[in-house]
């Protein structure tokens, strides 16, 4: 586990570098070979468990820098409703899809302290390459009417959602003696300022992985 | 029973709430900042979806008769909210904050607005041809009670019953018209019931 730990850090930290601490006499040879670089300790999976790491250098003096990691783009609702036409006839009218819950963009801490928002949200939206909303800004809790026609006999749901951004995030510093500090890091969601609102038909497919499909699966299939 | 644990992000300004006990007297919005009980930062948010079953609730239904000679009747019969609530089990945290996380984990099983269905109902009929004939608009939530564990930021773990509602539905049935075997449980009671 050490060892894959070793290695995540070194692909998030690319301006490290690795300082082990040798905790026996007997692994000197393992120190002669951690002295030809972290490629040394991938090397030698055995004796990578008898080493501890203690602190990551850094050749960027002075600078400070920001990580995104496991960046996430789920399509989340917000509205919805199911309908179902047993009128005896086809009913063209504003189908209105309920508002039940609201995505907030936030940024939490679990470590260090809060880094600038701004910032956080720009290293955000870069990494998933879409625009996102600001820290507090929450999606509209108004209901939503959308017109369209349901046959007698069929099922159709009406919904509005949102394309949603999770990552985890990490600000960093490094000394001027080299040494690499953790400033803050935890935890960023926001969301697409642009709403995907429509209905769909339960009877009919929907476009894989569309939020017409998020609302299919969602609001269609039931038994009540 | 299944039980998720959430890693909650909420936003410092749902998620700094004041701790407060639901069976203590609600004090005067002046003194609310005098309270010793300290700021609930959460920190997760657990659900333990509940054993009872969920119970089908109408929450609206209107009834609209048009006679041979176009007299009209139109009639609310239920007009009936279901609003989303906490019963917290000694101090509480923000229940709206709460209901915000558990809404955006488990959208299919909690809400976090109250499900007004009359709009609904109204804006569907809008839409029907008007013809000689009883029609009936319905609309209908799951209603379902959880248990909910807070763990604040401090370490504290404040716990209570959410009742909440999922899968909406709307709908109209025009009465003496067989439905057929593919029509929802609800179109047939609100048939049998109103008609």
């Amino acid at each position: 586990m050490r060892l894959r730990w070793a290695n995540t850090a070194a692909a998030l930290f690319p301006n490290a570098i690795w300082r082990i601490e040798v905790r026996t006499l007997s692994k000197v040879l393992l120190a002669v070979a951690l002295a030809f670089g972290a490629s040394a300790i991938t090397a030698a999976p055995a004796a990578a468990e008898d080493v501890t790491p203690m602190a990551l250098l850094c050749d960027n003096l002075g600078e400070t820098w920001y990580t995104m990691t496991n960046v996430s783009k789920p399509k989340e609702l917000t509205h919805g409703e199911r309908y179902y036409n047993g009128s005896g006839s086809n009913v063209t009218t504003s189908f209105v899809a309920k508002h039940h819950s609201t995505i907030t963009a936030s940024i939490s801490v679990t470590a260090g302290v809060k880094a600038e928002a701004g910032t956080i949200f720009a290293k955000l939206e870069a990494s998933a390459s879409v625009t996102v909303a600001g820290e507090y800004a929450s999606t509209s809790g108004t209901d939503v009417g959308i017109t369209a026609t349901l046959p007698h006999g069929k099922y159709l749901v009406a919904y509005r959602g949102y394309l949603t951004v999770s990552a985890n995030w990490g600000k960093y510093y490094c000394t001027t003696s080299g040494t690499m500090q953790t400033k803050g890091e935890g935890a960023v969601k926001s969301w697409n300022e642009v709403p995907e609102t429509g209905v769909q038909r339960c009877d009919l497919s929907a476009p894989s992985g569309s939020m017409a499909s998020v609302a299919k699966a969602r609001l269609c299939d039931g038994t009540w | 029973m299944k039980t998720t644990m959430i890693a909650v992000a909420v936003a410092a300004l749902a998620a700094m709430t004041a701790c407060t006990a639901t069976d203590s007297p609600t004090p005067p919005a002046s003194s609310a900042a005098a309270s010793p009980q300290a700021a609930c930062r959460l920190d997760r948010v657990t659900l333990t979806t509940g054993t009872a079953p969920a119970e089908q609730v109408l929450t609206a239904v209107r009834r609209i008769k048009v006679a041979d000679t176009a007299e009209y009747e139109n009639t609310v019969l239920i007009d009936q909210p279901v609003v989303p609530t906490v019963s917290w089990t000694g101090p509480g945290a923000d229940t709206q904050a709460v209901l915000e996380a558990l809404a955006l984990q488990h959208g299919d099983e909690v809400a976090a607005a109250p499900h007004q269905g009359l709009p609904s109902v109204d804006a569907f009929l809008s839409g029907i041809e008007s013809k000689a004939g009883t029609l009936i608009g319905y609309a209908a939530v799951m209603r379902q009670s959880h248990t909910v564990t807070v763990t604040c930021a401090d370490g504290r773990s404040l716990s209570g019953a959410v009742t909440s509602w999922s899968r909406p539905d709307i709908g109209a049935v025009r009465c003496g018209l067989d439905l057929g075997a593919d029509a929802p449980a609800v179109a047939l009671r609100a048939q049998r019931e109103f008609c």
